[in-house]
């Protein structure tokens, strides 16, 4: 097999942890627009009165809200639009594609919630690929909200490659 | 929508999920990109899609995950939980495509107090191909 593409440097990001404090509260409005955005109008997330009669006694946000919301809107992106913090290989592992995802579903988050997300990288491998090796990163992301509960957890698999 | 709430007396092993069809189209996909403040060129502008060598602007991989989780949601109703979902991007989408959401379900249990259905999903394009098969697990109430 040829030399490993994981460097002692790359090798050092597991166990790696980044801590993304709350900014803005949810609102009904974002819920909404993500609702819209994904073509979800089910009443649960956009009609307080309908939401009030069921168990969770409001308006919750759906299950891969906490997942797929970037709150932090000031963050800083490249030219291609990416954010500049997301986790990657230095050069020349570039490409990158995504390789799957676990959600675990936790309380539905809520107008009002403050959420902070806590990613922690939990392993690094590599396989030989049809053109090449390949490097996946595994991490973790939870969410939580100004009450320290848990909204979810979002497993996630990236492949790198040259 | 569910218009009427699920039980797990309801289901069995291969009882079959009703099918949930999204048309895809820029404007959507923008939409999406607004709506989660992602805005990867990949997801919205065409021109620099087809300088990397795609055909077009791409589906957002989470969104097929919304997709899939909006199947569900939509099938186990309001007093149903939504509890796992694992979904793998395996095939690219582009505006004009119609993705179907398809699942059924593989094993039903009861654990710690929970009643548990496990289901196989997966999100197919309009010409059969599979672009993200995946695995999802909820929890139903009983009668």
């Amino acid at each position: 097999m040829a030399d490993s593409l994981i460097t002692p440097e790359i090798r050092a990001m597991v166990g790696q942890e980044a801590f993304f404090p709350g900014t803005e509260a949810v609102e009904k409005g974002v819920i909404k627009r993500y609702c819209v955005a994904v073509g979800d109008l089910n009443p649960l997330y956009l009609d307080e009165e309908y939401a009030r009669k069921t168990r969770y006694g409001g308006i919750i946000a759906p299950p891969t809200f906490v997942f797929s919301v970037n709150n932090k809107v000031d963050a800083p992106v490249g030219e291609d639009g990416r954010p500049l913090g997301r986790v990657k290989l230095p050069p020349p592992l570039n490409r990158i594609a995504r390789a799957g995802n676990e959600y675990e579903f936790g309380k539905p988050a809520r107008p009002g919630d403050v959420i902070s997300a806590r990613r922690k990288i939990t392993s690094i491998f590599e396989k030989e690929g049809k053109t090449g090796g390949l490097v996946f990163v595994e991490y973790e992301i939870t969410y939580t909200n100004q009450r320290q509960e848990v909204l979810g957890i979002n497993r996630e698999r990236l492949v790198f490659f040259k | 929508m569910a218009v009427k709430a699920l039980f797990f007396e309801d289901v069995w092993e291969a009882t079959e999920i009703p099918p949930l069809v999204k048309p895809i189209t820029l404007l959507q996909m923008c939409m999406y990109s607004a709506a989660t403040w992602n805005f990867y060129k990949l997801h919205w502008d065409t021109n620099f899609s087809r300088g990397l060598g795609f055909k077009d602007a791409n589906v957002h991989g989470p969104l097929f995950g919304a997709f899939l989780a909006q199947m569900l949601t939509d099938w186990i109703g309001p007093e149903g939980t939504l509890k796992r979902l694992a979904y793998a991007n395996r095939g690219m989408s582009f505006p004009g495509d119609t993705l179907t959401c398809k699942g059924k379900v593989t094993r039903k249990y009861a654990r710690d107090g929970q009643n548990l259905v496990e289901c196989e999903v997966w999100v197919e394009n309009q010409s059969g191909e599979n672009l993200a098969p995946g695995t999802a697990t909820v929890a139903l109430p009983s009668r």
